[in-house]
């Protein structure tokens, strides 16, 4: 649930930068050290807030997968 | 109980090939239309091979005087089409369609032992998702076709360990030639193919392998170039090696990867990573070899040649797309593995971190890398081809052009026209002069021409139709001063102009000017 809640605050939050300034300054200082970032800012970030909600996903699909299994054993 | 055809289809190589098939008919489906005929150019070099082809098959025997740096298969195929079925654009569009095709069947079958329907469908999402892969998919270039039947001929020479199959070795010689004369950077492939021949064959039917496939090649070569209407060495290798003058080294310095085009299609990349921890590749030696051969190749030329040309990157794109279909096979396995046996989330090991019964690797390891490719894929390569297919959409035709639509008002009076522009002259329906059809920088660079001998060319032909910018008007006298003698301005669009000789007596262009001034503006 921490990681679809921390998806969703991503999402949030690049939809937020976009809105407002069109581009997202988001990855601060990161984006001198790596200008490729600068770049793909907006793709990273999209790219984190899904793989957030994928893993969470398919955390709470694992975990009801073992309900039945505990019950049998 | 199963069918024998039920085995056939859930077989690893079959299932592969459905998967492939899915994001590659749903790419044919959505180009084919009117839009393949009508866009005037989809790349940068679309319209260089569409006039050398109308040229050669309206006037044959002007092939030998024109300037052509490539090899002629391409041309003469196209040239044959247009005098069957008549000068369309979309029959070389429809044939690189048609390549793309091959090329995913051909990387399907080298990387059989190692992909399963997963791995096929990621396969094809990684190719056609990459940087400019949806343009250079259906224009009417040579990097695609060259590339990708040289990777059929690779496909026919895979076989298994210890077996020498002599007519794969004759397809194989006989096809990389043909690739080759479409395109010499077809050979970027050879270092990979000799690789793999040699993991296959052993040292003791090497070079009996190796004479089989070199006869075709150089039989088939050798027709070809009698085929040919010139075959001039020089013109078709010089104008592709640095030259020699500092000055135009510089420039051609500037055509170089950039490595942003790469790692911003990060999905394949990160699956390629996991391709290692599959058992399959690891078994697989020719495969592995031929894969990473192919790759190194590419590194290797992207990082020394110079200049380095933006489609060059199709040779990055196909290893890695290969490589990281593998590494989605693992990861799929993986997750079926956790869904069947629902472990290790309910029976974790007593020690440490739980894993899968047949593998070492733990099992968060594979949710998190499904989720990263997955999520990278979307984040990166999703966006980037939705927006290229919805640029694709928007791309003028012929039908929107004034300039298209005044030569076709006069091309039955038009003997010759001179433009930079080459997909205009095309679908306008208009020659240009044999010598003036590929005129590129690299023509420049090793000084076969210069603005002087240009217009030299042009004055000539005394073309009936020249389309020309304005800026290049301006700043060209040689241009203003011949259309000074006796041009007649009659189409203006986003700064090009159209030109027609005073001979024609065309309707000239309104003067807006004039009119403004007479509504008192």
């Amino acid at each position: 649930m921490v990681l679809l809640g921390l998806s969703w605050l991503v999402y949030q939050w690049l939809h937020a930068a976009r809105t407002i300034g069109g581009t997202c300054p988001c990855l601060g200082q990161a984006t001198l050290w790596f200008p490729w970032l600068a770049r793909f800012e907006r793709e990273v970030l999209a790219s984190l807030a899904l793989w957030f909600y994928l893993v969470g996903l398919a955390l709470i699909v694992v975990h009801s997968l073992c309900k039945p299994a505990r019950e049998t054993s | 109980m199963q069918t024998g055809a039920g085995n056939f289809l859930r077989s690893p190589p079959v299932a592969a090939g459905w998967g492939v098939l899915i994001p590659y008919v749903l790419f044919v489906l959505w180009a084919l239309g009117p839009r393949l005929d009508n866009v005037l150019s989809f790349g940068g070099d679309d319209g260089f091979e569409l006039c050398k082809a109308a040229l050669l098959a309206r006037l044959p025997d002007l092939g030998p005087r024109m300037w052509n740096d490539q090899p002629w298969l391409h041309t003469l195929l196209n040239a044959m089409l247009f005098r069957l079925v008549g000068e369309h654009a979309a029959l070389p569009r429809m044939f690189s369609l048609i390549s793309l095709g091959a090329l995913l069947g051909a990387m399907i079958y080298l990387s059989r032992r190692s992909l399963n329907f997963a791995g096929g469908l990621a396969l094809g999402c990684f190719l056609l998702a990459g940087e400019g892969m949806p343009n250079w998919s259906v224009a009417a270039m040579l990097e695609l076709p060259a590339i990708s039947w040289a990777m059929v001929a690779d496909a026919l020479a895979a076989t298994p360990p210890g077996v020498v199959v002599r007519w794969r070795l004759v397809s194989t010689g006989t096809l990389l030639a043909l690739a080759c004369h479409v395109k010499f950077t077809a050979l970027l492939v050879l270092p990979a193919l000799l690789v793999m021949v040699w993991a296959q064959t052993g040292r003791r039917h090497f070079a009996s392998a190796l004479v089989w496939a070199a006869l075709a090649f150089v039989t088939t070569f050798s027709v070809l170039v009698k085929l040919s209407p010139s075959f001039d060495l020089e013109q078709l290798l010089t104008p592709h090696l640095p030259a020699s003058s500092a000055l135009v080294a510089a420039e051609q310095a500037q055509f170089r990867p950039q490595w942003g085009w790469v790692l911003g299609d990060p999905a394949p990349l990160m699956a390629a990573l996991f391709a290692w921890a599959q058992p399959a590749i690891k078994r697989c030696k020719a495969t592995r070899t031929f894969t990473l051969v192919l790759l190194g190749t590419a590194v290797g030329i992207a990082l020394c040649h110079r200049p380095w040309w933006r489609y060059y990157l199709i040779h990055l794109q196909v290893p890695l797309a290969m490589l990281g279909a593998v590494g989605v096979t693992w990861l799929s396995r993986q997750l079926g593995e956790i869904w069947r046996t629902r472990s290790p989330a309910c029976h974790p090991p007593a020690s440490g971190l739980p894993t899968t019964s047949s593998s070492r690797y733990p099992v968060p390891a594979a949710i998190m890398g499904a989720a990263a490719v997955l999520a990278l894929w979307c984040g990166f390569a999703l966006p980037r081809l939705m927006s290229a297919l919805e640029e694709m959409s928007s791309y003028p035709t012929g039908q929107s052009s004034q300039l298209v639509s005044v030569l076709r008002r006069y091309q039955d009076r038009i003997q010759w026209c001179y433009t930079d522009l080459r997909d205009v002259a095309f679908h306008g329906r208009v020659l240009i002069p044999p010598e003036l059809i590929v005129v590129s920088r690299k023509r420049f660079w090793h000084g076969d021409l210069d603005e002087r001998r240009l217009w030299n060319w042009v004055r000539l032909y005394a073309p009936e139709a020249i389309v020309v910018s304005e800026t290049y008007r301006e700043r060209q006298p040689a241009c203003a001063s011949w259309l000074k003698q006796g041009y007649v301005l009659c189409a203006k669009e986003h700064g090009q102009e159209c030109w027609l000789a005073s001979s024609l007596t065309p309707d000239p262009l309104p003067q807006t000017e004039g009119r403004l001034e007479r509504f008192g503006l």
